[in-house]
């Protein structure tokens, strides 16, 4: 089981405003820092129009990033491909995996905000079929010398990338929250599958996986599962519920009210405002996001030991955007958590 | 006058191209060149489609060179490519700038190039906006009712404003391209190749880029006319910079010296860029220290 | 208003109240830790503010990482053009492109009086000072003959500028001996390409239409109300508009005296007693062109704080600047959260509250 620590939006939130250039910065010495702490990659994510200035661009900013590590992995967790050309998408891909000689690895999504898509210029709807066909597209273009495509919204004849990557084939992944769209369409093709779990967090999403593969004829062998989980691991309880309130909550809040994370309209189709009064609650004390101290977190993530995972995506900036809290979070995760997960991993690098 | 060094990676040859870019850009900083150039490719083995990306990576291995991605519109989505332009001057500190291969050489009509040099200005510069023209729109569904360019949302008045993290699941109709670049508003080039593209650059500020296939004569008739246009349009020559890419081999230095001191005095150059070919290449340490100096003051 | 900046109008009057210099860099460096983007300095020869923006420019480059740094008001006029082009060039390597450069035709003719310069000619040494500058930052060796100012000192012939000819055989500077030049060119030069933002501030009408027909920058005052901006923002646009240029070229930047609480009415209070020094120090020293500014007129400072300062809660300053932004579109917002004799706490909180309070909510 690879882990992998982030996904990074490169965020200058409200409540911590820092210069975008310091943050790049620091993404570079975060990488580094990952590497020496026996992390296997490193994650970024994407999103466009949104006032913090969230990264719209992982592929040039992993490049940026190769130059200055070894071996951990750069990984897309996600790049939203159906608001991209996927063509395009493979060319940066390849040239990224030349550059960092194969440590990329792509994770895909869809996306799920309308502005997004609207602003690159792709009509809403069918992000979900878009998302798999756009994924067969970079997936083709990045293995075969010259291949042709006919879908419903590509068309491609005879083309071939000239620059080609140096993984063959490539590390792919869908990232796609816990949607059941998502894990039976990955599941059918045999593709590697990145979830939040269900909606509790559990391993259900990976039995449909598992399932839509084995009804499809797919060797459940070449099957690979992923799992995101929002960490945030701190010496004592009291300093983790300190950080929530200054720093988690408010971003999620954002994240649920304005961003379109959640959806949520009152019964008379108006905009809620204002979160339910036990949402926080609910969330913080959620399996999906283990909050508290090293042993606390131990505790919440062992289920993960039994869901045969390929990676284990381990947001621990989210929580805590301000650098120098961040990676010393990052510290914390390696020396405090990391050792029970690679112990108990079934997937190789066990003990 | 400021030197630089552009690479095709279209014909480049190798898929060591890229490295090899990387390698020879970091040895030109050092020795104090001022920029780096990469064009868009899509056909040889070390092909780079999207320059961006490997400025990116340069830009964390030095701190001084002007990073500049030579891009073709036929497929770069103009929102994308704004997006991406920031990122990298935002890792380079404000060192970033795009230049625009000229209509001619990809098949387009000069408007299409035009209109997406105009949409990405804006968006670095603007807040929420839409655009409208016959080859860019933002956002999608921008009606025809909107007016042709870019316009901004109205005054919301006594509405009240609500930040956009309360907002709720909105689908706007004017939007704002984030992150903004480091430097407010990096340079725009684009090759001057056909009369509407220079007519249309020279009024609007945009600064010419002669490629190095254009013959030497040909450039500086091209520049004297660019000129012309932009002093009737108003213009002064320090809003822009005129760049002008040679391949240049083994010219002995007094005469690669006259050359182009003759044609700063002709046409105002004042970024001439070295065309990287591979073998024959002038060498990058003779020429910082036996032309570059020759070239200033 | 995507772009959130300070004003640091240091002095005297500063020093008096145990605000030093380095009082104000070190706020300046909090508000670069929080994402603020802009700091300017303003120019003044009396007791509110400094003399020489120049080195504290340099200094402040030095002890950030990513803010803006330049002058508002650098009178160009009261010395010599190639020296302020010098001096931020210098700024502008050691920022490594952060420099912007703000200037004004002039603000006091006791200055003009001292330094000798006519105050009568100060619009038009203004003109060609400005313009020799940005021919010093993106040309080569260049002669300027104008009615005031002459590059080099002599030169000669047709009025306006010119590049060097060039006449073969080429000879190393360092070859050619004691000639007098014609022509020179500004070493070394600036890393921001073509050449630092300049940003024109000034009171006339003639000023910023000329500002805006050569594509300069406009940095409004932070002594006119927000109808006087809009006045204002509109005579720059239509020049622009005559022209063909583009908003998206120009910077359009609005000074303001700012001061910010959670409890608006609290900021209110906090902040009066400055604010009345401030007005009364500025209706002292009102000069013919701003005669018909309200600030000069009879107004009281609380209607002021209503329609000119920004002062109150961040919630209460959103709704002016959207308006603004929506109605003029204005592209930086500068702030002079200092006065003489506020308190430390009370800037640093107020720096604080601007980056995560308005700052955010300008941008989208």
């Amino acid at each position: 089981m690879d882990i992998v620590v982030g996904p990074y939006g490169m965020q200058s939130p409200h409540p911590y405003r820092r210069p975008h250039v310091d943050m790049y910065d620091d993404l570079v010495e975060h990488a580094q820092r990952a590497e020496e702490l026996g992390f296997d990659g490193i994650a970024l994510t994407e999103h466009s129009f949104w006032y913090d200035g969230y990264c719209p661009a992982l592929l040039p900013a992993l490049a940026a990033v190769a130059q200055h590590t070894e071996t951990i992995k750069l990984m897309t967790g996600a790049l939203l491909l159906p608001q991209h050309d996927p063509l395009k998408v493979a060319e940066e891909a390849a040239v990224v995996d030349r550059l960092s000689n194969g440590r990329l690895v792509l994770g895909l999504g869809a996306g799920y905000r309308p502005e997004e898509f609207l602003g690159h210029g792709v009509p809403e709807g069918r992000w979900g079929a878009r998302l798999f066909e756009a994924f067969e597209v970079v997936r083709l273009a990045l293995t075969e010398e010259t291949f042709s495509f006919h879908g419903d919204f590509y068309d491609y004849d005879d083309v071939s990338l000239a620059t080609r990557p140096v993984q063959t084939p490539p590390d792919m992944w869908i990232c796609a929250g816990f949607a059941d769209w998502a894990a039976k369409g990955s599941g059918r093709r045999g593709w590697a599958y990145c979830s939040t779990g269900d909606l509790m967090g559990g391993s259900t999403v990976f039995d449909t996986y598992t399932e839509a593969a084995g009804r499809a004829g797919v060797d459940t062998g070449v099957l690979r599962r992923g799992l995101f989980r929002d960490v945030l691991v701190m010496p004592s309880e009291l300093e983790a519920e300190a950080i929530v309130d200054e720093d988690y909550w408010p971003a999620l809040n954002d994240q649920f009210l304005g961003f379109g994370f959640l959806r949520m309209s009152n019964a008379d189709g108006t905009q809620v405002t204002e979160l339910p009064e036990n949402m926080k609650e609910w969330y913080m004390k959620h399996p999906r996001n283990p909050v508290g101290t090293p042993a606390k977190v131990r505790e919440m993530l062992r289920p993960v030991l039994d869901m045969d995972l390929d990676l284990l995506l381990v947001r621990t900036v989210w929580a805590n955007f301000r650098h120098d809290r961040s990676l010393a979070t990052m510290e914390t995760f390696a020396k405090e958590v990391m050792p029970m997960l690679r112990e108990g991993d079934a997937n190789g690098r066990g003990a | 006058m400021r030197v630089g060094l552009s690479w095709d990676l279209d014909t480049a040859g190798t898929s060591a191209a890229q490295t090899h870019v990387l390698g020879e850009a970091a040895t030109a900083a050092r020795f104090g060149y001022d920029s780096a150039w990469v064009r868009e490719g899509r056909d040889g083995r070390g092909a780079c489609s999207h320059p961006a990306l490997l400025l990116t990576a340069l830009s964390r291995k030095d701190a001084t060179l002007q990073l500049r991605a030579i891009r073709e519109v036929v497929r770069a989505n103009p929102v994308r490519l704004a997006e991406e332009i920031a990122v990298l001057d935002v890792f380079s500190r404000g060192r970033a700038g795009l230049a625009f291969a000229a209509a001619g050489r990809q098949g387009r009509p000069p408007l299409q190039v035009h209109e997406t040099v105009d949409f990405v200005r804006t968006a670095w510069a603007a807040d929420e906006f839409r655009y409208r023209g016959d080859h860019v729109r933002f956002p999608t569904h921008t009606g025809d009712d909107a007016p042709a360019g870019a316009s901004f949302p109205p005054a919301r008045g006594s509405d009240g404003y609500v930040p956009q993290w309360e907002l709720g699941p909105a689908t706007p109709d004017f939007l704002t391209v984030t992150p903004k670049p480091h430097c407010p508003r990096p340079p725009v080039y684009v090759e001057i190749d056909d009369d509407a593209t220079l007519d249309w650059a020279a009024a609007a500020g945009v600064s010419p880029f002669v490629a190095a296939d254009v013959p030497a004569d040909t450039a500086v008739e091209r520049l004297g006319r660019y000129r012309k246009a932009a002093d009737t349009a108003g213009r002064s020559r320090a809003e822009v910079e005129v760049v002008v890419e040679r391949v240049i081999r083994d010219e002995s230095p007094p005469a690669l010296v006259s050359f182009v001191r003759d044609m700063h005095a002709e046409t105002g150059l004042g970024h001439l860029v070295l065309r990287r070919c591979g073998a024959g290449d002038v060498d990058l340490f003779r020429f910082a220290v036996d032309v570059y100096p020759l070239l200033q003051g | 208003m995507m772009r959130t900046g300070l004003l640091y109008s240091i002095g005297p009057d500063d020093f008096a109240h145990g605000f030093s210099y380095d009082d104000a860099l070190a706020q300046i460096e909090l508000a670069d830790s929080l994402g603020i983007e802009t700091v300017l300095f303003g120019e003044h020869h009396g007791g509110r503010g400094c003399p020489a923006v120049g080195p504290l420019v340099t200094a402040a480059s030095s002890r950030t990482s990513a803010i803006r740094v330049g002058a508002a008001n650098c009178q160009v006029g009261l010395g010599h053009p190639v020296s302020v082009a010098e001096d931020y060039v210098v700024a502008d390597i050691v920022s490594r492109g952060r420099v912007v450069l703000g200037v004004s035709p002039g603000e006091q003719p006791e200055d003009f009086a001292a330094a000798g310069v006519a105050w009568a000619d100060r619009e038009a040494i203004f003109r060609e000072s400005v313009e020799l500058i940005r021919l010093l930052w993106t040309q080569g060796p260049v002669r300027y003959v104008g009615e005031h100012v002459r590059f080099p000192l002599g030169a000669e012939g047709e009025p306006g500028w010119q590049r060097e000819p060039f006449e073969p055989p080429y000879v190393d500077q360092w070859r050619r001996g004691q000639v007098i030049p014609r022509h020179l060119s500004l070493t070394p030069r600036p890393v921001q390409l073509p050449h630092p933002p300049i940003w024109v501030t000034g009171w006339r009408r003639e000023t910023i239409e000329w500002a805006a027909s050569k594509g300069f920058g406009l940095l409004v005052s932070p002594l006119e109300t927000d109808d006087e901006v809009r006045t204002k923002v509109a005579w720059f646009d239509a020049a622009l508009t005559a022209v063909g240029r583009d908003r998206s070229e120009v910077d359009i930047a609005l000074a303001r005296d700012t001061f910010l609480m959670a409890d608006g009415e609290a900021a209110r209070d906090r902040a009066a007693p400055q604010l009345r020094d401030l007005v009364t120090a500025v209706r002292a020293e009102m000069i013919e062109d701003q005669a018909d500014l309200e600030i000069m007129q009879d107004t009281a400072v609380d209607e002021l704080a209503a329609n000119c300062f920004l002062v109150g809660s961040p919630d209460e300053m959103v709704e002016r600047l959207q308006t603004l932004r929506a109605d003029c579109g204005i592209g930086h917002l500068v702030c002079r959260v200092h006065l003489p004799g506020r308190a430390w706490f009370d800037t640093t909180e107020c720096i604080r509250l601007l980056a995560s309070r308005l700052a955010t909510r300008l941008i989208a």
